[in-house]
């Protein structure tokens, strides 16, 4: 029954339901940024533009941080 | 010691001679957003040999990023445009200002993920043409990488195809690169400038390009 109500208080708040979706649509996300980071260094070793590598491995890492740091934002604070 | 003729030494008959290569001296620097660089210089690639130089470096015409570009731009404007509307939404929606900004943000996440991947395969869709051999990179996903090389020598033919309004417009089209039979062909899609790749290749493999 404790179960059953748990459920029904979540379906019945739009907000928490939401959260929960968007918490673990971030964390599939951040696999992904993950592997593109992990692709995209492995690319610039076979072809390696000197001065554009760095700063592309770069983004990547930035974007693969944003993910992360707003998934324990999400989870912290939501 | 010498012969009847008075010639002395090795020769080799059936090897091409490379001839009128360009120079590997005159390197000129590539952009991030270079398609066609000739003797670039800062371009490095896996197995490089020492003696080794980079003759060409062709990506697809930069023309051809614009699909992807118009429908990244067209995504970062749509979250503001559903701000604008956002009375029409609220009776339906009822969810806390933290989680719409958490969700905003996400959202512009994906979208330069977005940008990230186009930009990638973009980039990596690579031909490099050394005084050695010639590579070919295709990258048609994140996770889906193919890469071929053959040796200068194996080349028997280079030509390329230009079809359409757009890509004569924008000078762009197909080089494809024939090999000894066992041997793969090359094809640089959407290359710029076809017709200056195909005369490189082709006074490189020591042939007379059409004109």
């Amino acid at each position: 029954m404790e179960i059953f109500n748990f459920f029904l208080k979540i379906f019945s708040n739009q907000d928490a339901l939401f959260r929960i979706i968007l918490i673990i649509l971030i964390s599939i996300y951040g696999l992904f940024a993950l592997i593109l980071f992990l692709q995209i260094r492995n690319l610039n070793r076979i072809i390696n533009q000197i001065t554009f590598s760095p700063i592309f491995i770069v983004f990547t890492l930035v974007h693969l941080l944003a993910t992360v740091a707003l998934l324990f934002f999400a989870v912290l604070f939501l | 010691m010498p012969g009847e003729n008075g010639l002395s030494g090795e020769f080799v008959i059936s090897e091409r001679i490379p001839q009128g290569t360009p120079e590997p001296s005159h390197k000129k620097s590539v952009h991030f957003y270079s398609s066609l660089g000739i003797n670039p210089d800062n371009v490095v690639f896996e197995n490089q040999e020492g003696d080794e130089e980079i003759m060409l470096l062709v990506r697809r015409d930069l023309i051809t990023n614009v699909p992807w570009i118009l429908t990244a731009l067209i995504l970062i404007f749509i979250p503001p445009l559903l701000f604008l509307f956002n009375d029409l939404f609220s009776p339906f929606f009822q969810i806390a200002i933290q989680t719409q900004v958490v969700s905003v943000l996400f959202y512009y996440l994906v979208v330069a993920g977005f940008i990230l991947v186009e930009f990638t395969i973009w980039y990596f869709n690579v031909g490099l043409v050394t005084n050695k051999r010639i590579i070919d990179l295709d990258v048609s996903g994140i996770l889906f990488k193919h890469a071929s090389e053959t040796k200068i020598n194996l080349i028997e033919d280079v030509s390329y195809s230009q079809v359409g309004a757009v890509r004569s417009v924008f000078n762009y089209g197909d080089v494809l690169v024939q090999t000894a039979a066992t041997q793969a062909n090359f094809e640089f899609d959407r290359a710029p400038e076809p017709a200056r790749i195909v005369q490189i290749i082709a006074e490189m493999i020591g042939r007379k390009p059409l004109k």
